[in-house]
């Protein structure tokens, strides 16, 4: 979606039109969705947090400015306060046995054993890295923000985020070597 | 170009739709490891996408929907809420603001003060402690004030009624209270000595003022009347200007403008009979009485007297009329020289080309006297005037005690020149100004620059009937019914001149300047906005007084 079509949305969102706030919703909901399933590792608990991601966004729309930052990445570092709050409610990381849930959701259940197996093992590894990594994987491959997005939604450069992709993937494709192996 | 902006090129590739493949092929060998984690992020892309089933989505935003309603009405709400608090709050400093006000208002003003002193008065305090009144000096319930020989002083009370002392005069102030919505309590004791009192009309049903004499209480509402204390329980109480009740245990009588009574504790008050009030000098004295500024005064045996006559000394005297017309001393007091002046009253029994009889006295009545209220033959007078060489009188004022409004008028105009000269009946000496007499009947001269009725051509002005609406504004504004419907015959409507007569006592111009400026083509709006733009005179409390007698 062009710029200027979703800023146009997000003006007649700030005066209450439900028909922006739901253009809006179906625009970054799978996304946002995504985002939160990795972060939380819940279904039900995404989902629930996905509305309540929405909802926050509606309320502070008003203080949202366009020249500080792109919607996007403004929309997702709601979700991801939002994902912090959530681990301090519960006091750690997702615990739950995610893989079965995750794979169940994912596309192609009559896939072949090998994707299956792929799929799985890409989710037990991403949840073995370090923190800021998996944040990093979910915002820029799994929700597939891009680059710029992704420094402005963890608040750092550019740079810092391109380093941090190359390390990050690196690190995945050490455990998958392990894996293999 | 190192690895991490190579990685993100390539990404960038994948993510514009580049097959994997090409991306690869395109690498240089010695970036392998970089291929691998092409493939990596590319297989997380495809293979590690959850979605949001259709049915969960639209639950969830279900849940959107309904927080954005309850939001629009919290926010409805939240301004009904702000205009429902910001009314509370004015509400509340209204109320609190009419509290204040109204307890502000209830709370007693129990202060007079003194002003103009002359000579020495000195106030004893209600500690009991005797100190040298001074300008200002608050006096309170319960205070004593004596003036001194050749001494005076004003009371001003809070309520902007003004009492005077005369020389030699005791007085303690048993009751004083006003609040300011205008109720006073007061009641002042001469114990010796005289006073004038000028009291401002009261409000309320509760406010009182009272004088207590050793001969009774005088009681008024709005008036301006001397009180003097003699031996033996006796007072002498005379009204310049309105109505007081003078009463004692054993009776009471009304006194009006110009008549005086005596009251003592052995009876009920004297029958009222009219006076004079002469300020002067006493040229000379002989047994049975003594002559002042030229006229001669019956002094007898009831005559009281503060002190001894002296030649040359400067007294009040308030007196009556014998049957004789002789002038009968009943009072003698010190008086103040800087005020001479000489009243009386009387009924006018007969009225010549220049020369009137009022009572059994002749005055000339002269162009520059002032003549109100249309006096006629058997209309009670009060007469301003003074005394020729030759020993005639020449009135300076004249004016029917019927009207009291006259007499404030006049006597104001005589206290503050007041510039208001419509309202009087000034004649000039240019003009045929001289008060003549048809049928017994006063036809008092038009001010200067006054319309004449000449002016209108309706019936109405060579009327011999009166017009109610000029009766009416006349009485409104103070002035006579001819001054009306000279304006009124100079083509100005009633409505016109209830205007003009507004505008000149809200703005302090007289009524002449209003017209002309209306006959310049100014409309009535454009004379307020022109009125407006001047300064306002500072209005003071509105006290009918007269000059002081002495």
């Amino acid at each position: 979606m062009q710029n200027t079509e979703q800023y146009r949305l997000i003006s007649l969102a700030k005066n209450g039109d439900e028909y922006a706030i739901s253009c809006l919703y179906d625009i970054h909901c799978q996304g946002i969705f995504r985002f939160l399933y990795y972060r939380t590792g819940d279904r039900y608990i995404a989902e629930d947090m996905t509305s309540e991601v929405f909802i926050q966004m509606f309320r502070s729309l008003h203080k949202y400015n366009p020249d500080t930052g792109s919607f996007t990445s403004w929309l997702y570092t709601i979700a991801r306060h939002q994902s912090i709050d959530h681990y301090r409610k519960t006091k750690s990381r997702p615990e739950q046995p995610i893989t079965e849930d995750l794979i169940s959701s994912l596309p192609g259940p009559e896939t072949t054993n090998d994707k299956t197996q792929l799929q799985e093992e890409l989710i037990l590894k991403i949840k073995e890295l370090p923190e800021e990594y998996r944040e990093l994987i979910a915002l820029r491959f799994i929700s597939q923000l891009s680059i710029q997005e992704t420094a402005l939604t963890l608040g750092k450069t550019i740079d810092s985020v391109k380093g941090m992709q190359f390390r990050a993937l690196g690190a995945l494709r050490e455990k998958m070597k392990l894996w293999k192996e | 170009m190192n690895k991490d902006q190579l990685l993100h090129e390539k990404l960038s590739e994948l993510e514009s739709g580049k097959p994997v493949a090409e991306i690869l092929q395109d690498l240089p060998g010695e970036m392998s490891d970089i291929g691998e984690l092409i493939m990596l992020a590319s297989k997380v892309q495809q293979n590690m996408q959850p979605t949001l089933s259709h049915e969960a989505a639209r639950k969830q935003f279900e849940k959107v929907r309904i927080s954005l309603n309850t939001q629009k009405t919290t926010k409805s709400q939240k301004w009904q809420w702000a205009i429902l608090s910001m009314v509370l709050a004015l509400l509340f400093i209204v109320t609190i603001s009419a509290g204040a006000f109204i307890f502000w208002t209830a709370q007693p003003v129990n202060a007079a003060s003194l002003d103009n002193i002359q000579g020495v008065v000195a106030v004893k305090t209600v500690n009991g402690d005797w100190t040298i009144g001074e300008n200002n000096t608050r006096i309170k319930e319960g205070s004593i004030l004596r003036s001194y020989a050749d001494s005076t002083a004003e009371i001003k009370l809070p309520d902007g009624s003004v009492i005077v002392l005369d020389p030699d005069t005791q007085i303690s102030i048993d009751k004083l209270s006003w609040k300011r919505n205008g109720t006073l309590e007061f009641l002042v004791s001469t114990i010796s000595g005289g006073i004038t009192n000028t009291v401002v009309p009261l409000r309320g049903s509760i406010s009182y003022y009272h004088v207590r004499t050793p001969g009774g209480l005088v009681s008024v509402h709005g008036t301006e009347f001397q009180v003097y204390a003699l031996d033996n329980d006796q007072s002498i109480v005379s009204v310049l200007h309105g109505n007081v009740l003078v009463e004692n245990p054993s009776g009471e009588v009304d006194l009006n403008t110009g008549q005086m009574t005596f009251t003592n504790t052995a009876g009920a008050p004297q029958e009222p009979h009219y006076s004079f009030n002469y300020t002067g000098r006493i040229e000379s004295t002989q047994e049975d009485g003594l002559s002042l500024d030229g006229t001669n005064i019956v002094v007898t045996d009831d005559t009281k007297a503060v002190n001894q006559p002296e030649v040359n000394s400067t007294v009040h005297v308030i007196g009556h009329f014998d049957t004789e017309g002789n002038q009968v001393a009943d009072l003698i007091v010190p008086g103040n020289a800087k005020h001479s002046n000489k009243v009386f009253t009387g009924t006018v029994t007969a009225i010549s080309d220049s020369v009137w009889t009022v009572g059994s006295s002749q005055v000339t009545v002269l162009p520059e006297t002032k003549v109100n209220g249309k006096p006629e033959v058997d209309s009670i007078v009060r007469v301003w005037f003074h005394i020729n060489e030759d020993g005639t009188w020449n009135a300076d004022k004249i004016v029917n005690a019927k009207n009291e409004k006259d007499i404030a008028i006049a006597d104001s105009e005589e206290e503050i020149g007041d510039d208001t000269g419509d309202v009087t009946l000034t004649p000039s000496p240019a003009e045929d100004s001289t008060a003549t007499v048809s049928d017994g009947t006063l036809e008092p001269t038009l001010p200067v620059g006054t319309p004449t009725p000449e002016g209108r051509t309706t019936g109405i002005c060579g009327s011999e009937s009166e017009q109610p609406h000029a009766v009416t504004l006349a009485e409104r504004y103070g002035t006579t019914y001819d001054v009306i419907m000279g304006w009124f015959c100079k083509n100005n409507g009633f409505g016109e001149i209830d205007l003009a007569y507004q505008l000149s006592n809200e703005f302090g111009k007289s009524v002449d300047e209003i017209f002309e400026m209306r006959g310049s083509g100014m409309g009535w709006g454009t004379i307020r906005q022109e009125l407006e733009g001047r300064e306002r005179p500072t209005k003071e409390p509105k006290v009918e007084r007269t000059k002081r007698p002495h």
